[in-house]
């Protein structure tokens, strides 16, 4: 997917997460919003709701007023007339309403009761309420008794004093709260609940009403508990609130239910506009996001086909886009790194043409160098045969004796010095031979065990002139066979051990020894002698190298052996690693492959 | 020169024995919070045997009505004595009243005046009328002859009192009903003055009328 579809997907996607982010927001504001004002809304229908049935029994109160002025009843009062009070409270009771109606004296003794015609006595209920009479010469109260609810309204009758109180019992049924729901601005349904026996229970509900109503799960509900309910297919809210009940009467809740949706109507009928505003934004944020995408990505492309081409070593159309934001800065820089390779790309061109012609020359000259030493140790060899032997056949006085004892010395000395410098111009040839691919290297099967024990057993007299003890370990038997040229092999461990020798002083010890390590023999000659700096380990495997500290006449060489022995392993596919330690030693470990992996591999 | 601080002497002697025998008592009454307490009666009931006086408490008193109210709102009368109450409204007062004290109902038309009504019994009589319930006014029967009403200022002054021992019951319409009378003792000799503050119900002028107790 190409960039520009990227961005202006990274983009959309933004947009949109941030508007769905916002909406939901909006919505999830407005509802609990929404939910909490139903529910202060509801809750201060509570107050409404006392205040309203308050209103109710003002014409309740003042018809009980009006009884109170009842001049017989006062008469019967005075002389306790017990049947004439329970009529004039019964004739009224009916008038106003009340089911109850008791006569309190202002001791709060009931002096007549309706609901118990036949026997006064006992103390009124609610003392509470006879005070607020007394006090504010009304006092009215919810009461739950029985399982039903009550709206009491007690006065003080007077004489002109006051002599009693009166308190009617006009009971808070369906009737009362339809009138009640009726007269509400808000279209809801009222129940009233109160506590019988343990339990609580609907004790009066409005005409219009849910028919599935949540009683209070405790005695002591809190003070304005919310819900919300559905009901064929409407959400409703509704509030259980407890209701201020006289005391000694039991608890009373009002249960209110609001219908959700109808408040829920004036905030759908934003949303279409809404959405239509919303919708818009993010059609315009869209076609911005395009409009930016294709700002960026089409000077992008421009310069990716330009790296392109430059890529392919076309310098000559540097991009130019005429802009002075990131993009012409990097079209700009483009253009100037262009300039700078395609210079530097000619300076290198003549500096490679320059270095590959030395090094054909070099190439020359190193093979003209190995053929001339080819050719001159061949050329060297012939007279030093016939040094050799005629020098041997002198020492063996093999035509007959010599005069002179001291010639016979001579002739001994010719011998060796000229044996010495024959296996010196070999060694060369070798070198040379193999540095201009022409040695030939025999494929046989070597014992390790036999090529370490040959290798050292024409040094043992220079080891014991030099006092350095020669040993090899006991493992070589164990070796399995390499495959190689028995005899290169030999001169090169000779070279090896004979240097270990060399560089190893008066009582040092050389140790030769040979293990399988994987599909390698290692071969390792090591000595306790003076040993080499780090730095200087990969010189000394050139050849004609010696190191400055062999070049003080002690340690004769002509700097062949290493390299010779290096030269021979890796054309046996093996490698040679140096491991020393000035004053500590030399090690060289020689990595030959097996005879059985040569054979795998073949 | 020498007789006369003895006259004088002689004569502070005589004030002193004529003021020994009979005591002004002053009773400065207001409520808990310090507000006089107008129309409070205060009542002295001489402690054991005591000496007696003729009562100087009205043995006949007239209440008015007018202006649907009863004028004055306490009246005190000695025991034994009646209270003739007069209309001089242009409407009809049916005046009662269901104290134990006195139980009585009258009639009376515009202009008119009632028969006296005896009152022969010590106590509060709380009058009403039937037709205008916010009118109301007490009789206080006294059975002793030392009592005064409360005026403004809530002062009470009683003069005349024989040295002694005195109970003080004070009644006053804004009490709190059913709660004993507040009481206390004094020792008349010569001028006393005490104060005394009782409870009293909050009263808004326009439930005054309806307030009272008896």
């Amino acid at each position: 997917m190409s960039f520009r579809y990227r961005l202006a997907l990274f983009l959309i996607a933004t947009l949109v997460a941030i508007q769905a982010l916002a909406a939901t927001f909006a919505y999830t504001y407005l509802h609990r919003s929404l939910i909490e004002r139903g529910k202060r809304e509801l809750l201060a229908e509570m107050g409404v709701f006392t205040r309203q049935l308050d209103f109710l029994s003002e014409r309740v109160t003042d018809a009980v007023k009006v009884l109170s002025l009842d001049y017989a009843l006062r008469s019967a009062i005075a002389q306790h007339d017990h049947d004439t009070e329970l009529s004039a409270l019964g004739n009224h009771g009916r008038r106003i309403g009340a089911t109850r109606m008791v006569l309190v004296g202002l001791d709060g003794a009931v002096s007549a009761d309706t609901a118990t015609p036949n026997k006064a006595g006992g103390t009124f209920p609610m003392p509470a309420l006879l005070e607020q009479a007394a006090a504010q010469d009304k006092g009215t109260a919810l009461a739950s008794f029985g399982g039903r609810i009550y709206w009491v309204v007690a006065v003080p009758i007077r004489a002109p004093v006051p002599i009693a109180f009166i308190a009617a019992f006009i009971p808070v049924d369906g009737a009362l709260l339809e009138k009640l729901r009726a007269i509400s601005a808000e279209p809801r349904a009222i129940v009233l609940a109160t506590r019988m026996a343990g339990t609580w229970h609907v004790a009066a509900q409005s005409r219009v009403h849910l028919r599935h109503v949540e009683l209070p799960a405790t005695a002591n509900p809190p003070a304005g508990a919310a819900s919300e309910t559905a009901e064929n297919g409407n959400a409703y809210l509704t509030v259980t609130a407890r209701l201020n009940a006289a005391k000694g009467s039991a608890p009373i809740v009002a249960i209110l239910s609001y219908p959700i949706d109808e408040a829920l109507g004036v905030y759908r009928s934003i949303i279409v506009p809404l959405s239509v505003v919303l919708g818009l934004a993010l059609l315009a944020a869209i076609l911005g996001a395009m409009l930016i995408v294709r700002g960026v990505s089409r000077p992008l492309e421009l310069l990716a086909a330009s790296a392109k081409r430059i890529a392919a070593g076309d310098y000559r159309n540097p991009p130019r886009i005429g802009r002075r934001d990131e993009i012409g800065h990097l079209a700009e820089a483009l253009a100037n790194m262009t300039q700078s390779i395609a210079e530097r790309e000619d300076a290198l061109k003549g500096a490679v043409e320059a270095t590959e012609m030395a090094r054909q020359e070099a190439v020359r000259a190193n093979d003209a160098k190995s053929q001339f030493l080819a050719n001159m140790s061949h050329e060297l060899r012939t007279p030093l045969n016939a040094i050799v032997g005629f020098s041997e056949m002198l020492e063996q006085q093999v035509l007959g004796p010599i005069g002179t004892p001291r010639y016979r010395d001579y002739a001994r000395d010719i011998h060796t010095s000229g044996t010495h410098l024959l296996g010196l111009v070999e060694r060369m040839l070798d070198l040379a031979q193999a540095h201009s691919k022409g040695l030939a290297l025999a494929r046989d099967a070597v014992w390790p065990a036999q090529l370490l024990r040959e290798s050292v057993i024409g040094l043992k007299s220079f080891a014991e002139k030099s006092r350095v003890r020669l040993a090899l370990d006991e493992g070589i038997e164990r070796c399995p066979p390499i495959q190689g040229d028995a005899v290169k092999l030999r001169q090169a461990v000779a070279n090896l051990v004979h240097n270990a020798i060399k560089f190893t002083p008066v009582n040092g010890h050389v140790g030769v020894g040979a293990y399988a390590e994987g599909e390698s023999l290692v071969i390792r000659i090591a000595d306790d002698g003076i040993g080499m700096e780090p730095d200087v380990l990969s010189t000394v495997v050139r050849p004609f190298h010696r190191l400055r500290s062999a070049l003080d006449g002690q340690h004769q060489g002509a700097g062949l052996g290493l390299p010779f022995a290096k030269l021979i392993v890796e054309l046996h596919g093996g490698t040679l690693a140096l491991q020393s330690e000035p004053g500590r030693g030399t090690t060289v470990f020689v990595a030959l492959p097996l005879a059985s992996a040569m054979s795998r591999a073949a | 020169m020498a007789g006369t601080p003895l006259r004088i002497a002689c004569l502070g002697l005589l004030l002193l024995g004529s003021h020994a025998r009979a005591a002004t008592v002053t009773i400065q009454i207001s409520d808990t919070g310090g507000r006089p307490a107008a129309n409070a009666v205060v009542a002295l009931a001489p402690e054991g045997a005591a000496e007696t006086t003729p009562s100087s408490l009205p043995i006949e008193a007239i209440v008015d009505q007018r202006k649907e109210t009863f004028i004055p709102l306490v009246t005190i009368i000695r025991k034994g004595g009646h209270v003739v109450f007069t209309n001089n409204d242009t409407t009809m007062h049916q005046v009662y009243s269901f104290s134990p004290t006195k139980q009585f109902e009258l009639e009376i038309d515009e202009s008119h005046r009632s028969a006296p009504v005896v009152f022969d019994k010590a106590g509060v009589a709380a009058i009403g009328c039937n037709i205008h319930d916010h009118m109301i006014t007490y009789v206080f029967v006294a059975d002793t002859p030392w009592a005064a009403m409360a005026d403004h200022a809530g002062r009470a002054q009683i003069a005349n009192i024989p040295n002694g021992r005195y109970h003080v019951e004070i009644w006053h319409p804004q009490l709190v009903p059913g709660r004993p009378n507040p009481s206390s003792t004094i020792d008349a000799t010569g001028d006393v003055k005490i104060a005394l503050s009782i409870p009293l119900l909050m009263a808004s002028s326009a439930k005054r009328m309806h307030m009272g107790s008896y």
